[in-house]
């Protein structure tokens, strides 16, 4: 199990390398720096060369990347917000818990729903609700997320008034952006389910496990849902990359204030330093979420488990 | 022949083994199908995906022709019009004709679609035919590379080449392009791989081709399937990305009428004109569902060993 958590740490330690430095350096590239935006249009060539002194912005960038990343690891310091002028680690610490809680409720609503759906349509394969389950993850896989969210605003918020239209507060706030994200996820889930369960329907253990004379509903547990379960487990990983780029979009339609916002908004403004933050965290939330699900995938498969864990 | 049982299975997943079919019908899954008594057979998969294709492609050559109006003429006394024979789709606040602009906006869809997929396909074709055949250290670092690359949630280097670029149309193509790069390389590299020691490679190399003219004469054409496909489900990918990021803001820019940012326009209005929210959205749906139909069908009969085809029944005799 320790072996197994180190490897993984130093798998996370090495991508966020990678990842922050790109960002780093992509975004340093960008025309107009920090310095630019402090003095205004109308300042002096001199004047810019004072400020970029003082910010260090002379220095070449791969001494500015270590100057970053030290202050990063050892004070928690991420540089300022060019436009509010505030820490750029508190604005995202206070992004981070909203982004985390709508991927998690979305996550989660997609695996229960997803398994659900999946297990329903393979109870009777080619029936009319398998069609149905195959329709519907077709058609969903094709909608827009954001024309979704628009319809079911208009249509839940503006026609019923039954849910708050933008912004966080209670749970109701909650209800469409999460339902929103899981949307595409739900429908992904669904198929590998339904797939994945017509595929060990049929496979040679279960044959014996019926023919040894367990109850339907204990083959179904310790044998079809146990095993059809794994490759789905395993793609998971695979999605929550787009289900954490869904939280671009969702977040920015809902006003809901988490990380995806908080990048969109700083893009508009090309205000960098939030830009990196932001990346930053919501990389380590990949990473994070990712750990999860192979550990998941560690306890649920023994053939992984037991090198693993 | 019923085209019962071979509807049922429209839409069956990558994993998915082609369901048994208890009757012993014809199994969709196996894409164009030419049972031996019969003519040509095209699944619906590839029907549907075809026509919606097809459909928004002529939207796309023809909207000059077709479109009652040009999609930038403001005419400010017919402003938020709810659609009428005269103006299908209604109009927006400046009194636009929004089927014009949905017409347009298919012109931008596939433009940028294409080009996005052309720049993520020809560099990741050329690495990964590269990488597959020489397999020394150039392999190893692209691969390494790649794997790097595809840890990244794809959208989230995309928003971060867009923060570099600035918000723009263009700026959303090269990024869904650099966002594809890798996929494209795995598909060639490991295509390539395979190829690499069979048979009709080894006789032209026997024969005395050069290295070049062996990958883009021989292996090449051989993986053209694939790509095919992969570019198809790409297209559709691509759409729906760049929807997204031009109707938040950071792609297409107001005047033009690119679909995400028509309903990013429509959305202040949605209480009162629901036509605003509601055509561009269905445009850009039939679009990208007819691309991920057509690239399904496409891979059942073109690309078959991309899924197993493993229990499959013989089409039956009995009618």
């Amino acid at each position: 199990m320790l072996h197994f958590l180190l490897r993984r740490l130093a798998g996370t330690v090495i991508v966020l390398a990678v990842v922050s430095f790109l960002t780093f350096a992509l975004l340093d590239l960008a025309p107009g720096d920090a310095a630019d935006a402090m003095v205004g249009e109308y300042a002096s060539a001199a004047q810019l060369a004072t400020v970029r002194c003082e910010l260090g912005l002379d220095a070449p960038l791969s001494s500015r990347y270590l100057r970053f990343v030290s202050a990063a690891i050892l004070h928690g310091d991420l540089g300022r917000s060019l436009i509010s002028g505030r820490q750029v680690s508190e604005l995202v610490i206070e992004r981070f818990g909203h982004t985390v809680t709508l991927a998690m409720v979305a996550l989660s609503l997609s695996l229960v729903v997803g398994t659900l759906t999946g297990i329903a349509a393979v109870a009777k394969p080619r029936g009319h609700l398998d069609l149905a389950v195959m329709s519907v993850t077709t058609l969903g896989l094709s909608l827009p997320t954001f024309w979704v969210a628009l319809l079911l605003i208009m249509a839940f918020s503006l026609r019923l008034g039954w849910l708050p239209v933008v912004g966080a507060g209670g749970p109701a706030h909650l209800v469409l952006p999460a339902m929103c994200l899981a949307f595409p996820t739900t429908a992904m889930v669904a198929r590998l389910m339904r797939a994945s369960l017509l595929d060990v329907k049929s496979a040679d253990y279960v044959r014996t496990a019926h023919a040894k004379g367990l109850a339907h509903h204990q083959v179904w547990r310790d044998h079809i849902l146990r095993n059809g379960l794994i490759p789905v487990i395993t793609l998971l990983g695979l999605y929550l990359g787009r289900l954490l780029g869904g939280t671009f979009i969702i977040e920015t339609i809902f006003g809901w204030p988490g990380l995806g916002r908080l990048v969109v908004q700083a893009i508009l403004d090309r205000d960098f330093p939030v830009i990196v933050g932001a990346v930053l965290l919501i990389a380590i939330i990949y990473q994070v979420l990712n750990f999860v699900v192979d550990v998941a995938h560690a306890r649920l498969d023994p053939r992984v488990g037991r090198g693993a864990l | 022949m019923s085209s019962a049982g071979v509807e049922r299975t429209a839409g069956t997943p990558i994993l998915s083994h082609p369901a048994k079919d208890e009757r012993g019908t014809l199994n969709a899954g196996r894409g164009i199908f030419v049972p031996r008594r019969w003519s040509l057979f095209i699944p619906p998969h590839l029907l549907v995906g075809g026509g919606l294709v097809g459909l928004v492609m002529l939207a796309a050559l023809l909207a000059p022709i077709l479109a009652p109006s040009p999609p930038d003429l403001v005419q400010p006394a017919l402003r938020l019009q709810a659609p009428t024979p005269l103006h299908p789709f209604g109009t927006d606040p400046l009194g636009r004709d929004l089927f014009s602009r949905v017409l347009y906006g298919a012109r931008i869809a596939f433009q940028m679609s294409a080009l996005a997929a052309l720049l993520a396909a020809l560099p990741g074709t050329g690495l990964g035919l590269l990488a597959g055949y020489h397999q020394r250290w150039l392999e190893q670092i692209l691969s390494r590379l790649m794997d790097a690359w595809l840890a990244f949630p794809g959208m989230l280097l995309a928003i971060v080449l867009v923060a570099r670029m600035g918000p723009s149309l263009t700026a959303t193509v090269v990024a869904l392009g650099i966002v594809g790069i890798p996929s494209y390389y795995r598909l060639v590299r490991n295509g390539t791989l395979s190829a690499r020691h069979a048979l009709y490679v080894e006789a032209a190399r026997s024969i005395g081709a050069s290295e070049v003219r062996i990958l883009l004469r021989h292996i090449l054409p051989n993986l053209a399937s694939p790509i095919i496909v992969l570019t198809t489900l790409r297209l559709g990918m691509v759409l729906l990305a760049g929807g997204a990021l031009s109707f938040i803001g950071l792609g297409a820019q107001p005047p033009q009428p690119e679909w995400g940012a028509l309903l990013a326009a429509g959305r202040v209005y949605m209480d009162t004109a629901w036509w605003l929210a509601l055509f561009p959205g269905l445009a850009i749906t039939a679009a990208v569902m007819g691309f991920n139909l057509l690239g399904d069908g496409l891979r059942d009969a073109l690309a078959p060993d991309v899924r197993s085809f493993r229990r499959q029944p013989q089409p039956s005799r009995r009618h």
